[in-house]
């Protein structure tokens, strides 16, 4: 059983780096995580990771692109970014309605603290609302921007910050509001 | 959106989520928030019926104790007896509440996997998992207090959970979760000190009486050569520092400077063995009390007095 569970989270583990990026904001020192949002190249990441117009973009395999701001919400600190030149071809993440989370499922967190890439960390949802999913993972800098999946390996939520200890994380249903809002226009950066 | 990749069908780690979420649940409806304190939130575990088990350090208001139970309504509750010692608060409440399954400790150990389950103010549950790190023999609390494991989970466990259970991965209470008996780390009271103390609770009038002699002490050591001349096998005893006037030990003619050897039937070698044997000796019981007074040996009849409730 426990071999099994290994060989899970070893799987998972992997099938999530692969749509996770890391993030270097081209203006600052500042850096965190993404996720690939969808195939033609939207990544989504925390607003406190990306200060300027453009970002740089690596991917799990090496590759780096530069990538554009589409939009920014400092309140739900949510931030798009499209990449350029990459066809449609990018690893994207499987998303899934955070709406349905319930405490004591087990969740993930995938992401690039202190500069460690791909790094993973594991815990339980503590409690969810609109506005954060709150897990016991353990969180570092580095994390920001990056995925919270279920033992599926489906989002459930964007990693921000760490609060008394708990993680929190914006829930992917807000991510999902914030990109209608943005292709509506209604919120463009 | 695309699958990434990820077989979809369900393998060990998504049973294993969905078997936590399910123990999450099961324990769920028995699980309350507590407020009793203007600083100390804290959950509660339904124990029978009409009670719920707390934390003691979270408890201020003892009459108008307000809760909120597994199905998101208010309850009022009053306090039904405390025991610091072991930071446990037994509550009564008037209406029907579900009480907890409990776990049965024999079959825990070292590496199981166990949930920290919380309410917090707003109703919501909360929980957070890890493995059980220590579990090991009797030990006793700062406060005196009796515990008959030492049990210990690698839990985040907030502040707010204090009082809430421990459960295992079916949702069966193995203990109650408190900040209040270590300044280092949270540890659990075990499910069956819990009811060994809910049940002296209840037969005691909501405290437990504790012994008292109404010494002042500190251990010391027997001089080889007293040692031999007497036939004392023990190596120290405790010697009396002071004595409280109109206490148990000064009608039974305890005086400074007496060095105890035994009380009862037990050795006393520090004062943690009178503590011991105070905490099994209700009031009002007599014991033996074997000191050395000058060299030579004494021994005289005590009557177990009950300690004041100013010293809880």
């Amino acid at each position: 059983m426990t071999t099994e569970l290994g060989n899970d989270l070893a799987a998972l583990a992997r099938d999530v780096r692969a749509s996770t990026v890391a993030v270097h904001d081209t203006r600052g020192r500042g850096s965190g995580s993404g996720v690939i949002w969808d195939a033609r190249g939207i990544i989504i990441t925390n607003a406190h990771v990306v200060r300027g117009r453009e970002a740089a973009v690596e991917l799990a395999d090496g590759r780096r692109f530069r990538a554009a701001l589409v939009g920014r919400d400092e309140n739900m600190d949510l931030a798009a970014l499209r990449t350029e030149g990459v066809g449609d071809a990018l690893p994207a993440a499987d998303v899934r309605d955070s709406a349905s989370l319930a405490p004591g499922e087990f969740v993930v967190a995938v992401g690039n603290p202190h500069g460690v890439p791909g790094a993973v960390a594991s815990g339980l949802v503590h409690r969810c609302n609109a506005r954060w999913v709150i897990s016991d993972v353990r969180l570092a800098p580095g994390n920001s921007g990056g995925p919270l999946v279920d033992a599926s390996g489906r989002i459930v939520g964007i990693n921000s910050m760490i609060a008394r200890g708990l993680a929190l994380s914006v829930p992917s249903d807000a991510v999902v509001a914030f990109l209608r809002a943005l292709r509506t226009g209604s919120r463009a950066a | 959106m695309h699958t990434s990749g990820m077989n979809a069908s369900p393998n060990a780690l998504v049973a294993l989520s969905s078997e936590l979420a399910r123990a999450v649940a099961t324990i769920a409806t028995s699980v309350v928030y507590v407020d009793s304190h203007p600083r100390r939130d804290a959950s509660g575990i339904v124990w029978d019926e009409h009670h719920v088990v707390t934390v003691d350090h979270a408890i201020e208001r003892e009459d108008d104790i307000e809760l909120l139970l597994g199905n998101g309504v208010g309850a009022r509750a009053t306090l039904a007896g405390r025991d610091s010692s072991t930071d446990l608060a037994l509550l009564h409440v008037d209406s029907t509440l579900q009480p907890a399954p409990r776990a049965d400790l024999a079959t825990l150990g070292v590496g199981h996997l166990v949930l920290a389950v919380g309410r917090d103010e707003d109703g919501a549950t909360a929980a957070s998992f890890g493995i059980v790190s220590s579990f090991d023999g009797p030990w006793r609390t700062w406060r005196g207090g009796d515990v008959d494991r030492f049990l210990r989970p690698d839990c985040t466990i907030a502040a707010s959970f204090s009082g809430g259970p421990l459960v295992d991965a079916t949702g069966r209470v193995v203990g109650m979760n408190t900040w209040g008996l270590s300044r280092r780390m949270p540890l659990t009271l075990p499910v069956s000190t819990i009811e060994r103390v809910v049940a002296q609770l209840q037969a005691g009038g909501g405290r437990i009486p504790r012994g008292y002699l109404g010494i002042a002490m500190q251990a010391v050591v027997l001089p080889e050569r007293l040692r031999e001349a007497r036939g004392i096998e023990q190596r120290s005893g405790t010697i009396v520092l002071d004595v409280a006037q109109r206490s148990p030990a000064e009608r039974a003619g305890v005086e400074i400077g007496d060095v105890i050897l035994a009380l009862g039937t037990h050795r006393i070698e520090d004062s943690e063995d009178v503590q011991r044997v105070l905490g099994s000796s209700p009031p009002g019981t007599k014991q033996r009390l074997a000191f050395l007074r000058g060299g030579t040996a004494h021994e005289v009849e005590i009557v177990i007095g009950e300690r004041a409730r100013d010293d809880d």
